[in-house]
Parts: structure tokens; sequence; C-alpha cells
């Protein structure tokens, strides 16, 4: 399977340096159906898409590839190349303190090392809880207690590391946005393609977002994408 | 029977071989060599050949009405065998001239055998009518409206096709759609109508069947082929039935219209230099979302034409090239919408423009002509210049007149200069789940382990363990009778004893007495020179069960 992964990815490439953006496109999208969800993928699609002039798109994968590996410098760059060049007439949002510390833990390790640290001092508690109750009686609680906590630290540190983001960014070239879930109701808004905020309800295509500046507008969520996929 | 079967089988080869003995001919006749236009006549190739497939000319001049049919025959006249087969098809003339249709053709054991040409003569007026094919003809007829009589090229007509029914017509359907020349034509999305109307005397059903919006494009008259449709009219048959009611029956009839005669005229001499085609009632319009920009946005501009015209033959003016901004390749947007009222909607062009340097930019004033079909003029629509303001401090002052490469080329030296090239994908199997589960269970037997750690422990003191193993030892050595049994008996007591503080070398009878009480002493001390003594000499079996019963005793009690 990893085999035949690869083999698409290096054909990616192929396309790529051939100039045949839309093709690879494609095969790298090909991957992420496959539940490949690795950094280096979502930054080059975003080169693809920066390539094809869908810089609403770009941004999207970038941001992804910065949300799966917050060290990514080439994906900073690429992505502040971006946003050099698209319209935000909105602020991005901030993230919140939870969100900074995931990122923190991230830039530290995966979320799938955290965890697997925390299984190591799962372990390591067990074997010293064994001991103490079949071999030495006079063992203290303490040591085993102090490696429970520790694992069970690692395991919350792993859980909030995962990465989760609201954010969406809008990736048509406008999206107006209207103050009620129909293109009936009072025009709000209209937003340049790269503009992003916070998706707070999603409702038959509909999607209400929330902007730095506290604002509230529904748009089509087919002219927004989501960060997460 | 066996007879009746043999003379079949030989009555059968019989005709075969004189079936195949004729000459093989294909002939071509017509029902009339003259006929008149809209005329049904009937085309029958025929062949005695058995085998081979009849293949038809080319009805290039005629239009085929119905068919093929088929039909195929076997005579014995005297002993002579003949058979035939047919194949016809009913036609009808497109215009008057005279005609020669070519030869149809079969193939017989590969060799081609070609019929005779038909040379028809089609003139109108000709047919001399009875009075059941005047009825039928007069029963219906079809007529080409037109919405104008004469338009500018670029302006758009409506043609509405209509049938007038007089009498009971079935199965109409088109043979031949009118191929306007010169125009772009569009079908209009229309209900079918049909409604009652007095025309001339009589009472007919008129019948709307379908609308078109033409664009001419070249000045002189519309033209084109005519529209032909046909019909089953119902005609008496000039028979009574038996309560002497008419009979009456249905007869093919083909109707046809003319294109009608719309002059298309030239528009005026004198155009502007800016006039691109566009004819109507239209505007240009220029948006710009914004005219000053301060951080690190982009400027987007929108060309729109709109209006009432020919939307669907012109082009969207380009933006110039605007100092200062990259361009990026415009999105398009239209939304036309084709009606009686005649086109009617937008089309535009969207330009993102990206500041490139710092400064005040001007956009260049644009002119755009189209030609007013309400006073007939030419006319010019100007947008004035603008002025665009970068006031980004991260970005350098402009550069008049710098010479500076075009936008496409700049964008694409810069994606090739300033992105980072593609990364290699460590492309690893999704563990996650694995890894989610593998944790849940150890969590829940760490809960559980701790949870045993939180349970009673047994009532046995510390020493319970090593107890046992003394126990199970020196039981397994005498039921083995072990030589050395009395030894590792020994040994268990010594044990025993050190967990008092006594040594068994120098233990004493007082100091046993003092720990464990008198009897217990006593018995201890009794015990261990037992143990002493049979280490040197031989004991019973039965000394050994007393001095295990009586270990097994002392050993409960320390």
């Amino acid at each position: 399977m990893e085999d035949h992964l690869n083999t698409i990815a290096d054909s990616a490439r192929a396309l790529y340096d051939r100039g045949l953006y839309r093709d690879a496109l494609e095969k790298y999208d090909a991957l992420v159906q496959s539940q490949v969800h690795e950094s280096a993928l979502y930054f080059n699609l975003g080169n693809c898409y920066t390539r094809l002039g869908e810089l609403g798109e770009a941004k999207v994968n970038f941001e992804r590839a910065l949300l799966y590996d917050p060290v990514n410098e080439s994906a900073r760059h690429n992505l502040d190349w971006v946003n050099l060049r698209i319209s935000e007439s909105i602020q991005q949002p901030q993230e919140e303190l939870l969100h900074w510390i995931s990122e923190s833990a991230r830039t530290i390790l995966q979320p799938e090392t955290w965890t697997i640290l925390s299984c190591c001092f799962i372990l390591i508690s067990l074997s010293l809880l064994i001991v103490r109750r079949t071999k030495m009686v006079d063992f203290t609680w303490r040591w085993p207690f102090t490696t429970t906590v520790l694992a069970i630290v690692l395991l919350i540190i792993g859980q909030i590391s995962v990465p989760k983001s609201q954010l969406a960014i809008v990736i048509e070239r406008n999206s107006t946005g209207f103050s009620e879930p129909s293109s009936k109701s009072n025009q709000v808004v209209i937003l340049n393609e790269g503009n992003s905020g916070i998706v707070i309800q999603e409702e038959n295509n509909w999607s209400h977002i929330k902007f730095s500046n506290g604002r509230v507008a529904w748009f089509s969520s087919k002219d927004w994408e989501n960060i997460l996929p | 029977m066996k007879k009746i079967g043999n003379l079949l089988l030989i009555a059968a080869l019989f005709l075969s071989v004189c079936a195949n003995g004729q000459n093989i001919a294909l002939t071509a006749k017509c029902s009339r060599t003259a006929v008149d236009l809209n005329e049904t006549f009937r085309i029958t190739f025929t062949t005695n050949a058995r085998r081979g497939e009849i293949t038809p000319p080319n009805f290039e001049q005629f239009i085929v009405v119905s068919g093929p049919y088929q039909s195929s025959q076997t005579q014995i006249i005297n002993g002579r065998v003949s058979s035939n087969r047919s194949l016809s098809y009913d036609v009808v003339a497109q215009k008057k001239g005279e005609f020669v249709l070519p030869a149809a053709f079969i193939i017989v054991d590969g060799k081609r055998i070609e019929s005779n040409k038909l040379k028809i003569t089609v003139k109108e007026g000709l047919k001399k009518k009875n009075n059941i094919q005047q009825q039928a003809e007069e029963s219906f007829n079809v007529t080409i409206l037109s919405s104008k009589k004469a338009v500018y090229v670029g302006e758009p007509i409506i043609l509405k096709f209509r049938a007038t029914l007089f009498d009971p017509v079935r199965n109409l359907d088109i043979i031949q759609s009118p191929n306007f020349e010169n125009v772009l034509q569009q079908q209009l999305d229309s209900k079918e109508e049909s409604y009652r109307e007095v025309v001339g005397n009589k009472v007919a059903t008129i019948y709307d069947f379908d609308k078109r919006l033409i664009l001419p494009n070249t000045p002189g008259v519309l033209g084109g082929q005519e529209l032909k449709i046909r019909g089953q009219v119902q005609v008496p048959t000039g028979q009574r039935d038996f309560f002497n009611m008419p009979l009456m029956k249905y007869v093919p009839q083909v109707a046809s219209a003319k294109i009608p005669a719309v002059k298309i005229k030239p528009l005026p001499d004198g155009a502007p230099s800016h006039f691109t085609g566009g004819v109507g009632s239209l505007n240009l319009i220029r948006e710009i979302s914004r005219r000053e920009v301060s951080g690190d946005e982009s400027i987007t501009i929108k060309l729109r034409i709109e209006g009432k015209g020919n939307l669907s033959t012109i082009e969207v003016p380009e933006l110039s090239n605007v100092e200062g901004f990259d361009i990026y390749d415009p999105k398009f947007n239209e939304n036309i919408r084709f009606g009686e009222r005649g086109i009617t909607g937008y089309k535009e062009y969207e330009y993102l423009l990206v500041p490139q340097y710092r400064g005040s930019f001007v956009l260049p004033e644009i002119k755009w002509t189209y030609f007013d079909l309400k006073t007939d003029k030419y006319k010019t629509v100007t947008i004035t210049e603008d002025t665009l303001t970068v006031r980004n401090p991260n970005l350098a002052a402009s550069k008049p007149n710098s010479n500076l490469a075009t936008s496409s080329e700049q964008e694409s030296t810069l994606l090739d200069e300033d992105i980072h090239y593609l990364q290699n994908i460590d492309i690893k199997t999704d563990r996650r789940g694995l890894i989610k589960k593998g944790t849940l269970i150890l969590l829940a037997v760490l809960g559980l382990c701790w949870l045993w750690q939180l349970a009673p422990k047994r009532t046995e003191s510390k020493g319970s363990n090593w107890r046992k193993i003394k126990l199970r030892e020196v039981q397994k050595a005498f039921s083995s009778k072990d030589e050395k049994r009395y030894g590792k008996m020994l040994n268990a007591l010594e044990f025993g004893l050190v967990e008092k503080g006594l040594n068994l070398e120098n233990v004493t009878k007082i100091n046993l007495q003092n720990t464990y009480g008198n009897q217990i002493g006593n018995e201890i001390f009794t015990l261990i020179e037992n143990c002493n003594l049979a280490q040197y000499a031989p004991v019973s079996s039965s000394n050994d069960d007393s001095n295990m019963n009586a270990f097994i005793e002392i050993w409960k009690t320390i």
C-alpha cells in the first residue's frame, strides 16, 4: 500500500516538474483521499494551486501544512507569499489559548508520538504495580503513582495536540455574506478570495461565519473551505 | 409421410436451382416521373435476387417522408418459378427542377449489380388534383412569422413557426427544418400553444410549435431552405357505412413554409474606432473594489457590458496595463438570457490587481462604442480615468516609466523565484486508530491494576510464603525418603528460630521454653534432638511419620 502511494507521489512530482499542475493536483488529491495527512502533502497541494493561480485554495493548503507541522518553514514562507497577493479586507481571527498550546505541543512532537510516549509510561506503571503487589510488598506506591500521572499528562497533551481548527477561507473570487441563510435576505458583506473566518454553524449548504471584528454573516458553503479537511 | 417429405425437399432444391439460374437484375421505378412540389410519390427498387441487401441511393434532392417498406413474392406459373423483392420509399421533392436519382445497387456473390437511374421532374401546379387531394391539401398549412420586416446586422429577430389546422390532422412532424444562412440562431424555451381562431370563413386550430431567436451577421435578405412538415390528414373516402355515415381515412400530406422576407440592413458608415460590433441598448461599467490600499491587499476591477442587445457575439474590452500593479488573468462571468424580448443580461471580466510599488497610479480612460437601436446612431460610452493609491510601507516607491516586464512574465518570474519547491512526502500507514485502541486498553489495564492495589491484602504474615515453601520442601523430602530429609527439617527449624532471634547451634531447652512456652519449647527441643540423631543413625518409617507430624504441629505454632 505504502509503495503504491509513494508511486503516486513520485508521479505527481514528475507532472509538477513538467508544468502539468492540474494533473499533479489530481494525484496529490488521490493521496489525501487515501487518508494520508502529511504536512508535506498539503504543502505540495498548495504549490500546485499557487501555480494554477487559485490563491484561495493555495492558502487553505498552506494553512493545513502548518496545522500538521507548525515548524514547516517552507509552508510558512509560501503562505506569506500567497497572503501578499490576496486582499484580506478582514483580519484573520486570532486563535484561542488552547489552540496555541496545541500548536506548541505539535511543535515539540507529533500527536501520535505523544500518545506512544504516554503508552510507555503506562507500561512502566503497570510493571511497577505488578511487582509491588507480587514480589516487593514494601515497594512504595509513590513511584507507580508518579509514572501513572506522567502517562495521563502525556496522554492529555497528545489529545490537545491533535490538529483542531474551525477556521475557513474564501476560495471563490467573491463570496457574499447574508444576514440569514438565504440569498433573498440582506447582503451584509462581500469578501474576496483568501479572507478567513471561524465557522460557528453549518446548515443546508450555508455556513455561519464569525470574523475577528465580532461580526457574523451567512455564506454559501461552496465559497468557503475549512482548514481542517 | 416420408415420401411427402422427400418430395418437398426435391421441390425446394428445384426452386432454388431455378432461381439461381435466372439473370439477376435490379430495377428502380417511380410512381410518377413528373411530380408537383410537396407531392408525395413512391420510389421502388425491385430485384429477383434471393440474396443480398438492396442499397438505396442518396436521396439528396428529396426528403424521405416514410419508408423503407420491404416486400417479397414468389410465383410459379406453368411450372416456371420466379421471385422478387422490393424496397420502397415515399419521398417529396425539396425544390423545383429536373433531378436524376442515382442508381441503387445490390451485391450478390461478390458481384455488384446496379439499378437504372430515375429522371424526375418537379414542377409547381403540375398535378391535377381531385376533390380528396384538394381537401387534403387545404386541411392544414404552415407559416413562419417574423417579429420584424427589416433589421440591422446584429439586431435580433424572433421567428415563430405556426401550423394552421382546418381539419383533424394527426402525427404532425417536422421533416425539414429551415437552415437560416449567415445567422446565429437560438431556440427559445416556450410552451407549445394552440388555440382556435377564425381564418377566412373557417374555424381553425392555430398551433405555435417553435420559436427561434435569429441574430443576422451579414447584410442582405434572410434566406435558407424552407420548413416542411408532414401530417396524416382525415379525408372522406366517398363511401358510406352501414349507418349511412361517410367513411373517412387518413392520408399523408406535406406542407411547407418559406423563410419570411426580412431585410437585413448594414450598419451605417462612420463607425468610431472604438466600435466592436455591439448593437442594441447597452452600457459599459467599470467597478473598482477600492481606490486606496494600505496593507497587503489587492484591488478587484470589473469591466461589464450589460443591457439588451447582441451580447452573445460581442467582447468585453480588456483592461489595459496599469503601472505599479500585477494584473492576474481575469475571471469571466456572464448571465445571458434569450427571450422573446431579445437578448438581455451581462458579461464581465473580473481582474485582480496586486500592488507591486507604493504610490499613486492612473487607471486609464476607457472608450467603448455600440450602435444604439433606439436612436439608430453610434453611441460612445466613456469611463474617465481614475487613481489608485498604494500606501503599503513594505513596498518600494513607484518607479515612473520603469522597464517593468509584462504582468504575466513578472508573475511567472516571482513564482519561480519566490515560492519554495515541493517537499518529500513521508508516507506512513495511518496507525492512529491502532494507537488509540492500544492506549485505551492499556489505560483500562492500568485502572484495574490500581484497583488491585487498593484491594485488601490477605491476613497472612509477610513470611507466610517462605514458610509454605519450607514446609513443602520438608514434606517432599520425607515422602521421597530423601537421605537429607532431616537436614532439611533442621534447616527449616533454623529459619523459624532465626525469626525469634534464636540460633540453632547453641539453642537450649530453657531458651525455647522462654520463647515458645514450656510445652512447645520441649517439643521443639525434642524434635531438634531427633533430627540430629536421625542424621547419623537409620530411622524407621514410623519414626519418620511421628517426626513429620510433630514438625507440622510445631511449624504451625512457630
